[in-house]
């Protein structure tokens, strides 16, 4: 072997070794704190974080805002879990303008509760996704969040995107209040809570149930095995989603639709398909004939519908419209 | 006369034998920046042909033969007609089972992405980075915005014969924005075995997709307010 052979591997080691203490899981101070991927020291804090929704007792208040497209809607709402998986989520005051006004936004908010808790806010929806894509940096910065001691931190995609300033229990693991901006640093959407109740008395409170008899499937395995139809299932997914939940919803039509919710770790991407197969006497001989999707952008989310092989189809993600076109493209049988 | 550049250049395509002292003759024995160079060179080939090569553990193939083996926790029954399995202890037991997995064909879209990517990398790339990019539509107020610019700009006596000519010139700009937002776009996806369309309306959304997308936004927020008039020197 020539030294000439061994020289190439020489640099490539030590540039390996450069690298590794630039990025991946290495740890190094900034101006701010300390940064780590979220797979090492931090990980203790997100792995409460993912949890903590479902698994504390806990009752309060909170104020939302949003300005997303520069329209600003701001609201306090009460929320209340129990520790157990329930939840509830009422909103008690309009502090913007809504259509419609406050008794109809009130209402409207109510038909969408569980869609707000589960994904509007800053969570962990998967931990594995979560530390395989993001980046938390410990702003080191202790912050007092409705009489609660807080421990704030700065979480990104490695790749981009937009940045999420969170303070985070440091009892329970809950996120008591974030901040969302954009690339250009403009605020996009913050939550807060204004009280906070750590055992509270839940004998009032009114649980949510899903209105469109949600069922749940289990996304690890077969899903044909647990539907009476063919489901359709994207195998190509944007970088870092994973398929985080599967279920059926049935709308007010009485169609039962597929619902599979994918996550990056934080931003969810749904893809819906009507289940029922179309009737073969209606159906064009060339099924792709017809095969048509609407594009939709209404920040901070794409939305992709159509119908597709006779089956209306709907995609919901925070991604470009690219990725969502290979996604429902990956899908068709 | 060697020059350092040759010598190394000659070094290293063909090194000195053992017992041979630095090779290439006069140079090295004249020249003590590059005998130091070799011996930083032959140190480091040392250092990297010391370096020990981790192999994989001995119990590792059981455990993937393990967990690829039909029955429990492992893979449906090998399809009929399945190669045999190669005998126990032998390294092909893996690939054995490996081979009688069920094959699951790629989506007929990665063919396609991945042949844009092998005969124009670059622009597949761009085009994939330009699709993800969210479209900002301009503000309503832009046009006013601009008319009143250009009307400090102009000496108080010609704003008024120019107003009309203006005021026509926006309202154009206005249309042409108008007609851009609100006709739907239809955009050939190449390669797509179906039509795309954009709209920006929120009136086609399906009702399942409002509800996502609005839970998303954290509710349904006012309407976009009508540009102010613009009322400096109208007259």
């Amino acid at each position: 072997m020539r030294p000439l052979d061994l020289l190439p591997a020489a640099w490539a080691a030590a540039a390996l070794l450069a690298l590794g203490a630039c990025g991946g899981d290495a740890s190094f101070e900034t101006e701010t704190g300390v940064e780590a991927s979220a797979s090492d020291g931090l990980a203790p804090v997100f792995d409460a974080v993912a949890s903590a929704p479902w698994t504390t007792r806990h009752r309060g208040i909170r104020r939302f805002t949003s300005t997303y497209g520069s329209s600003l809607l701001s609201y306090r709402e009460e929320v209340a879990t129990d520790g157990e998986g329930r939840f509830s989520l009422e909103p008690v005051e309009l502090l913007s303008a809504a259509p419609g006004g406050a008794a109809t936004f009130f209402l409207l908010q109510g038909l969408r509760e569980g869609f707000l808790f589960r994904y509007r806010d800053f969570a962990v929806r998967d931990l594995a996704a979560f530390h395989a894509s993001y980046v938390a940096t410990d702003l080191d910065s202790a912050v007092d969040v409705a009489g609660r001691a807080c421990q704030r931190y700065l979480v990104h995609r490695a790749d981009g995107g937009d940045r999420w300033t969170i303070s985070v229990d440091a009892e329970t693991g809950l996120v008591l209040a974030y901040e969302r901006r954009d690339e250009r640093d403009e605020l996009l959407a913050r939550l807060e809570y204004e009280s906070f109740e750590p055992d509270p008395d839940l004998s009032d409170v009114v649980w949510y149930v899903s209105p469109n008899q949600e069922t749940t499937l289990d996304p690890s395995a077969d899903l044909a095995a647990q539907l009476d139809f063919e489901p359709h299932v994207p195998t190509i997914l944007p970088p870092g989603f994973v398929l985080a939940k599967a279920a059926t919803l049935v709308d007010p039509e009485g169609r039962t639709w597929l619902d599979l919710v994918h996550t990056d770790g934080v931003e969810p991407l749904f893809f819906l398909h009507v289940g029922a197969a179309p009737d073969p006497a209606g159906m064009p001989e060339d099924a792709r004939l017809g095969d048509e999707v609407v594009v939709h952008e209404m920040a901070p989310a794409t939305v992709v519908q159509g119908t597709l092989r006779g089956r209306e189809v709907l995609v919901v993600g925070t991604v470009g419209i690219d990725p969502l076109l290979d996604l429902i493209e990956s899908a068709l049988p | 006369m060697t020059s350092c550049a040759d010598f190394r250049e000659r070094w290293l395509e063909r090194p000195p034998a053992r017992g041979e002292r630095c090779g290439a003759g006069a140079h090295a024995e004249r020249c003590p920046a590059c005998r130091a160079w070799v011996e930083r060179v032959e140190a480091a080939v040392r250092l990297v042909g010391g370096l020990s090569r981790p192999s994989v553990p001995a119990e590792l193939e059981g455990r993937v033969a393990a967990r690829l083996a039909p029955g429990e926790g492992g893979p449906a029954e090998a399809p009929a007609g399945a190669a045999p399995e190669p005998g126990e202890g032998s390294g092909g037991r893996v690939a054995g089972l490996l081979a009688s997995l069920e094959r699951v064909p790629a989506p007929a879209v990665l063919e396609r992405l991945v042949a844009e990517e092998l005969a124009a990398p670059e622009a597949a790339r761009s085009r994939r980075f330009a699709g993800s990019l969210q479209r900002a539509a301009a503000p309503s107020e832009l046009a006013s915005a601009l008319e009143a610019q250009i009307l400090r700009l102009l000496p108080p006596g010609r704003r008024r014969r120019l107003l009309v000519p203006l005021a026509a010139a926006a309202a154009a700009l206005v249309v042409a924005t108008a007609a851009l937002v609100l006709v739907p776009e239809r955009r050939e996806e190449r390669g797509r075995p179906f039509e795309v369309r954009y709209a920006r309306g929120a009136e086609e959304l399906h009702p399942l997709a409002r509800t996502l997308v609005l839970s998303l936004r954290g509710g349904e927020p006012p309407p976009a307010e009508p540009a102010e008039e613009n009322s400096e020197e109208a007259g």
